[in-house]
């Protein structure tokens, strides 16, 4: 089974728009998931700029899909559908 | 609550929008969109309707400008109208408290605590019937039911009840509060008296509808860079662990919002536990029993309007902030002087502290980061002092760190006993009073209002456990690599 790559982005609008509540993010992976989840804190990935304006941070990027706006439960649902859950 | 949570971000988010408009030179055009902009009709609402979303975010940026929602007089000015003001430096009146109610967000959470739940079996012993000291609880379709009227919160029906079917809500805002300043008007709406309030800012980290805030003063500081005076930025020492960044690039963060001199409060700090020891060995060499440290505002305020008899046990040297503004002033006379921490109380100390121009929160420092489109990862790192003292004063944010920086102050051979109060809640304050008949067991007793100290303020972007991570490392490693002598 392939790894699921997680990015965190660890920019400044992401960190001030809540991204530290991802430090609890392994907690909230499922026991089915829990090996194949590869979770890495990056510098800026610079998607603020490219959605520039619209206040969407912060941004996850679950393997090449970006979660904007992104919350523990939408991560989650977007591991699960790149899981094939 | 935990720390990152909607309501947070929507505050944040207002002042984002508010700042970029601002450096865009669009406020006044484009402020009344913000609450359109926030709320569009495809998005799904989070409260009744996105209607009420907008209202509530009119409220929000009016804080966000500087005014307390209390002010409106006509429900149709626009924000603009209020931007324009702000712009004029209109809202600085010196208003005594730094507090805002939102009343239209607060939910009137209700007023009785005690429910009784689907668990109720219907019972024939009925005990919580039977414990009911105020006949407050009837039996209607097969369950109790408590009548909120009649109900006097005593407990005692959750007690005697063997299923658990009573449960006990608590009021997040009333909880919060160590001195009972929030109450209910006759709409179950929150209130806060302002003659018990001590800018703790404890109801705003609390309520989960967002609904106190704090008026800010971020406008009249990005006023303030855009004019010929020069404007300095005096950190408080809690600024170290907010960013993911080392603190060197911070620095240099700051410097690009535009402040033409950035200064640590550290530096204060340690005056300040200079000072305090050389007080301390005074007072207890006239008899006196004990001392209370006095950087913590809404301590002080609370010595002042609860307890007052403990007010002569109060150190009266003088914060940190305040020693660090002296010496800016000394230096750069004209200089606007602008203090940034994670503290709401600050902001009522500094309203009485001439020498003192504004606080901002690290809230506003990152939503002025984030609308300026600064990286802070990306800036380069400045070079920071290892001065011994300087050290001494970056560890004042950690609940501890007065005393111990106070204890370095002392003798060796000083012959002093310390107490830390880590937090203000009823039980604190009850101790408090209790010293300020003149008995306590120590001779220094150090305050904080916030639990864990500064770092867990009420406006800090970062969770003071991380905080004090990267505030750890950085003490750790400016020491070694530059030895002090």
């Amino acid at each position: 089974m392939e790894t699921i790559r997680i990015r965190i982005c660890l920019g400044t609008a992401c960190h001030v728009l809540g991204a530290s509540q991802f430090q609890h993010l392994a907690d909230h992976l499922p026991a089915s998931l829990r090996d194949r989840v590869q979770i890495e804190w990056t510098r800026c990935l610079g998607l603020c700029r490219e959605y520039s304006g619209q206040d969407q941070p912060p941004y996850v990027m679950v393997n090449d899909q970006v979660v904007t706006r992104a919350s523990i439960p939408s991560v989650l649902a977007c591991i699960r559908t790149q899981a094939g859950d | 609550m935990t720390h990152d949570n909607n309501a947070v971000r929507i505050k944040r988010e207002v002042l984002i929008r508010i700042a970029r408009l601002f450096l865009q030179g669009r406020l006044l055009e484009e402020i009344d969109r913000i609450p359109l902009a926030m709320h569009p009709r495809d998005r799904q609402p989070t409260r009744c309707c996105i209607y009420k979303g907008r209202a509530l975010a009119k409220y929000r940026c009016m804080a966000s400008l500087g005014f307390a929602a209390e002010q409106e007089e006509d429900e149709l000015t626009p924000l603009s109208d209020y931007a324009r003001r702000a712009l004029d430096g209109q809202p600085r009146v010196k208003a005594p408290s730094p507090l805002t109610v939102l009343e239209t967000a607060c939910s009137a959470c209700v007023s009785s605590r005690y429910f009784a739940t689907d668990a109720c079996r219907n019972c024939t012993a009925r005990s919580c019937h039977t414990s009911c000291p105020a006949d407050a609880i009837a039996f209607d379709q097969g369950r109790a039911v408590i009548d909120p009227e009649k109900c006097r919160n005593c407990g005692r029906c959750l007690q005697a009840c063997p299923f658990h079917a009573i449960i006990r809500v608590p009021i997040p805002c009333e909880e919060a509060c160590p001195v009972g300043a929030v109450m209910k008007d006759q709409h179950g709406r929150v209130k806060i008296d302002m003659h018990k309030c001590i800018s703790c800012g404890k109801c705003i980290q609390e309520c989960p509808f967002g609904a106190v805030m704090e008026t800010s003063e971020m406008l009249p500081v990005l006023n303030a860079i855009g004019s010929e005076r020069p404007v300095v930025a005096m950190l408080a020492p809690a600024v170290v662990g907010q960013f993911p960044v080392p603190f060197g690039k911070l620095i240099t963060a700051i410097r690009r919002l535009g402040f033409d001199q950035v200064v640590e409060v550290a530096d204060g700090a340690h005056e300040t536990a200079r000072r305090e020891a050389a007080e301390l060995q005074e007072r207890l060499a006239e008899g006196q029993l004990f001392m209370t440290s006095s950087c913590c505002p809404a301590y002080v305020d609370a010595v002042r309007k609860h307890i007052p008899d403990l007010l002569p046990y109060v150190s009266h040297t003088p914060t940190p902030m305040h020693l660090t503004a002296e010496q800016v002033t000394r230096e750069q006379p004209g200089a606007v002087r602008v203090f940034l921490g994670p503290c709401v109380a600050k902001r009522a100390e500094a309203r009485q502290d001439p020498l003192v121009d504004h606080v901002i929160t690290f809230e506003e420092l990152g939503a002025l980061f984030v609308a300026a489109g600064i990286e802070v990862d990306e800036c380069e790192e400045a070079d920071l002092s290892a001065d011994a003292g300087l050290q001494a004063g970056r560890g004042f944010p950690v609940s501890g760190g007065v005393t111990a920086a106070v204890r370095q102050q002392l003798p060796a051979d000083a012959d002093c006993t310390t107490m830390l109060l880590d937090g203000l809640n009823k039980k604190s304050l009850n101790l408090l009073k209790v010293y300020s008949r003149g008995k306590c067991p120590v001779n220094f007793i150090e305050v904080m209002a916030c639990e864990g100290g500064c770092l867990a303020g009420p406006c800090a972007l970062e969770t003071p456990g991380r905080a004090q991570k990267r505030l750890d490392e950085l003490r750790a490693r400016v020491c070694t690599s530059h030895p002090s002598p």
